[in-house]
């Protein structure tokens, strides 16, 4: 028998950017709704960290690596409350955070915005589709994000519309972002140093970086910006309800309405919460799975996942580079090649991100055949001496492409999950446009080798699409202001709506489609 | 026998080197990874699938070739025993120095960034002196 709570106006399901964003935004312009934020797993204690721990290396591998699946499979917990995902079909393998923070605890914080031509691409490339508004229509919620986020970077990238001034100064660039720098420049190209959701200096009560590196593996003090630090504890500060440890099983949905949720609490309780509303931000795996397991009726749910697909260049410079130090997400990028150029043989562009680098057990596992003396002579060369570009390319929806259930329970009560992704000739050829470009650069720069990635499976970062914005109940799951087209009381607040991807990290836009899509309800209750 | 064995495997998937070019030489791994006991669940299986005397009277280039050919055969069992010697050796306080690098948790000193970019930010002059490339 569940318990039964008292009715809410407003349950989100899922703390992380998302959910977090659109619980604090929605508090603040509502203030009289009765609202409750849940996510299914815990706070956690920064003092834990592996970047505390002389044994940091190996715990980044195995139950603090970014994979549910590789957390799971190491027979150790941390405090990702994971599900195992069936990947054994998709060209990569997704990450995330499963607790209060989300995907913000273990993310790298780089943190661009889409462009404006990422919201027309079928009107000006006639490909993927529309968003239903606009970058100038999100832009005051770009803003708004970038406040709360607090983002460290430059002012003035010709890549961008204007942007305001940002609040912290540049993540140092070190020695590998200027020799990239130099290489970008004397190939006459666009870069400019990373906006950052990172604390160069002290702010809001947090401390400024001081480089540790491990940033993914949750940041030890608190410099990198991470929704439990930021729209959480504002959202609590207004009157929202958090609750940690909560599994939600089921919307109920009856008449083409969502009348409230089903999960289990920490304490093994089954609770029936009632509802007026219902937000979804368990990020494109997790929301198509509790709308698929709750039965929504939407023949595009689960349906056009898309990643980003990804790659990388390694170059190998004699002198020495300071890359395992600092925020694996900075240093700089280049927008070269992002908006479409008909001559390349692809439409959308690329986008290029030289990172920090690996700290050494991983730089030693990635290589090619990690043992015997011709590894030692390799790592050698290599540590301390490379340099990486990240190619990200544009995914484009596919309907094949999808998140779908098993048939069988998982241990969390839920039904399970597989990811069917195969990447297209398309992506392949942006992708190998952006491998050329970024060796080009790293010749540019110094390198006298270079190693070629093609395909980076363990990036699977950014689960978009699987219910997307659009007008059709046919082709899309929501309608532009996230409401899904089968039972307009459940909205949907994550990166799961994004009818095209652009080719940059999704943090920043999720977290200001949200409390765009916030400000759409809270003028609806007034 | 078995110690025997495990020592040779071990020295064949790191054999250290002789830190040439005035760098500090780095150990083989059975140094580092010098009690047995925790390896031999994940090596026994690895060690089943050698013969113990051609292995141990081989040469070094004979017992890479070995290993190579259960690397293709058995990779599983290969990579379990390889990603646990990997971690446990370069961890260790004298590997992490031969690669110049310190015996300490990132936390709490974390590191030093150099923060003198003023020359390279003037680099991006030019870049704003293209203009806009972002399409409306």
């Amino acid at each position: 028998m569940a318990t039964r709570l008292e009715p809410l106006d407003v349950v989100v399901v899922g703390a992380g950017i998302g959910g977090s964003a659109f619980a604090a935004r929605l508090a603040e312009q509502a203030p009289k709704l009765r609202i409750a934020c849940l996510d299914r797993g815990g706070w956690f204690d920064r003092r834990d960290l592996p970047a505390h721990r002389r044994d940091w290396q190996s715990l980044a591998m195995t139950s603090w690596a970014t994979s549910p699946n590789l957390r799971l499979g190491s027979g150790a917990s941390a405090c990702s409350a994971d599900y195992p995902i069936d990947d054994t079909h998709s060209a990569f393998k997704p990450l995330m955070w499963n607790g209060m923070g989300g995907s913000s605890i273990n993310w790298a914080a780089h943190f661009p915005r889409l462009h404006p031509s990422d919201f027309t691409v079928r009107s000006q490339d006639g490909i993927g589709d529309d968003w239903p508004f606009s970058y100038f229509d999100l832009e005051p919620y770009y803003d708004l994000n970038d406040e709360a986020f607090g983002v460290a970077g430059l002012a003035g990238d010709p890549a961008y519309p204007a942007k305001r001034s940002r609040r912290l100064t540049p993540m140092p660039l070190g020695r590998l972002g200027q020799v990239a720098a130099a290489g970008f420049d004397r190939l006459g190209w666009h870069w400019w140093p990373v906006d950052a959701a990172i604390n160069t200096v002290a702010a809001d009560g947090r401390a400024a970086c001081n480089h540790c590196g491990p940033c993914q593996q949750g940041c030890a003090n608190g410099a990198k910006s991470s929704t439990d630090l930021t729209y959480l504890p504002r959202a609590a500060r207004n009157g929202v309800d958090l609750r940690p440890h909560c599994v939600v099983h089921e919307i109920v949905v009856e008449a083409g309405r969502a009348t409230g949720i089903r999960y289990v609490d920490g304490a093994g309780r089954e609770v029936w919460q009632p509802a007026s509303t219902v937000v979804v931000a368990g990020n494109g795996i997790g929301t198509a799975r509790l709308l698929l397991a709750s039965g929504l009726d939407s023949p595009a749910l689960g349906r056009n996942l898309m990643f980003h697909p990804a790659a990388y260049v390694r170059g190998m410079f004699r002198d020495e580079l300071d890359g395992p130090l600092g925020p694996i997400g900075c240093a700089l990028y280049s927008h070269q090649f992002y908006e479409t150029d008909p001559g390349r043989g692809f439409k959308r562009g690329v986008h290029l991100q030289v990172t920090r680098e690996n700290p050494l057990l991983t730089q030693a596992a990635r290589l090619e055949r990690p043992w015997g003396a011709e590894a030692h002579r390799l790592l050698r060369e290599e540590f301390r001496h490379s340099m990486a570009v990240l190619v990200l390319a544009e995914d484009l929806p596919e309907a094949h492409n999808r998140v779908a259930l098993s048939d069988h329970v998982e241990r969390d009560g839920m039904p399970g999950v597989r990811v069917e992704y195969r990447m297209s000739e398309h992506s392949r050829r942006s992708l190998d446009f952006g491998l050329d470009r970024a060796e080009e650069m790293l010749r540019a720069a110094g390198a006298y080798r270079t190693v070629r990635v093609p395909l980076a499976p363990l990036a699977g970062w950014h689960l978009l699409g699987t219910a997307r914005m659009g007008r059709d109940p046919a082709t899309s799951v929501t309608d532009g202001r996230g409401r899904c087209h089968a039972a307009p009381n459940i909205i949907v607040a994550d990166g799961s709506l994004f009818p095209t991807v652009g080719a940059v990290n999704p943090g920043s836009t999720i977290g200001a489609l949200a409390l765009k899509l916030a400000d759409d309800l809270a003028r609806e209750a007034a | 026998m078995s110690d025997a064995l495990l020592i040779a495997v071990l020295d064949t998937l790191l054999p250290g080197d002789d830190g040439a070019a005035g760098r500090v030489a780095l150990p083989p791994a059975s140094r580092i990874v010098s009690d047995l006991a925790p390896l031999q669940s994940l090596a026994q299986p690895v060690l089943d699938l050698l013969a113990p005397a051609g292995f141990l009277s081989a040469g070094a280039a004979t017992r890479a070739d070995m290993l190579r050919a259960l690397e293709r055969s058995a990779p599983e069992r290969f990579r379990s025993l390889l990603d646990r010697v990997l971690a446990a050796y370069y961890q260790d306080p004298a590997v992490l120095a031969a690669f110049g690098w310190r015996d300490e948790p990132p936390m709490p000193r974390g590191h030093t960034l150099p923060g003198e970019d003023a020359a390279t930010l003037r680099l991006l002059d030019q870049v704003r002196a293209r203009g806009p490339i972002w399409r409306r």
